[in-house]
């Protein structure tokens, strides 16, 4: 793998985990007493982000260096299922991500007054935060798998 | 009306289509998804036209997104947040079954089929 191959592996875990502490950060700040409504503004505009850049090095490198390089090696491992259940789910359910993300930053920062005022509004918005969190780990932990079964098949 | 509540109903509106939006791209996802597995001919289509069949996906979801936000931003209701929390619970619920359905499909293709 040259270095940008592996630069963009490496932004595309860095930026997702960011976003994943974001909203996880985020959802912390709606749970709590006294809202800080700009900190939920900055979270919710650093998860967007984060899940954005994500999407767009993970791409690049998805299209660019796993289908040719990676994909065949898992195949013909032990653990196909590697890239047949993990990868082939990861890579889609991630389209979800920044659509979600985009979501609670366009709410949280359109409407501020009802985030403060409406306690159904912010339950609303931290079960998503919520949703978006696990989505999050569960891409991750795929990750781990599919990285574990490349390096395990490796003689 | 007044120019105050014109700017409250523009926001709960524009917030509501943006829910909207991703609420087609929540069934759009899964549907691709299976689509292009199944029908050869759809997945060479987006391999053709936008590089790589997952980036064909990604687009059309943008494409879609939008298009269904404008719609909803211009087609004549009243807003408002009851709406909007209604459409939070519909949109998360839409997710994770999406999320079940492509696990679930992929799982069937790699062990049962």
């Amino acid at each position: 793998m040259n270095s940008l191959f592996l630069n963009a592996l490496v932004w595309h875990i860095l930026l997702g985990i960011a976003a994943i502490v974001a909203f996880a950060g985020l959802q912390l700040l709606l749970r709590g007493k006294e809202l800080n409504i700009r900190m939920i503004k900055i979270f919710s505009l650093l998860g967007f982000l984060g899940f954005l850049g994500s999407w767009i090095f993970g791409g690049y490198y998805y299209v660019a260096y796993y289908g040719k390089a990676v994909k065949s090696q898992i195949l013909k491992s032990a653990d196909p299922w590697a890239h047949n259940i993990l990868m082939e789910s990861k890579e889609h359910v991630f389209l979800f991500l920044p659509f979600l993300a985009f979501v609670v930053f366009i709410l949280v920062n359109l409407l501020p007054k009802d985030v403060i005022e409406n306690e159904q509004f912010r339950k609303s918005l931290s079960l998503l935060c919520f949703v978006i969190v696990a989505l999050g780990i569960i891409i991750t932990l795929s990750g781990i798998g599919i990285s574990g079964s490349v390096v395990a098949g490796k003689p | 009306m007044t120019l105050q509540d014109e700017t409250g109903n523009n926001k709960l509106k524009f917030a509501q289509s943006v829910i909207l939006g991703s609420i087609v791209v929540a069934l759009l996802i899964p549907a691709l998804t299976i689509l292009a597995e199944l029908m050869a001919p759809f997945k060479d289509w987006l391999k053709n036209n936008f590089n790589h069949h997952w980036i064909g996906k990604g687009v059309i979801s943008v494409i879609v997104f939008v298009g269904i936000y404008a719609l909803g931003f211009v087609v004549p209701y009243k807003p408002s947040l009851e709406r909007i929390n209604r459409s939070i619970f519909i949109l998360i619920t839409l997710v994770l079954i999406g999320v079940l359905v492509i696990f679930g499909f992929f799982s069937y293709e790699a062990f049962l089929k």
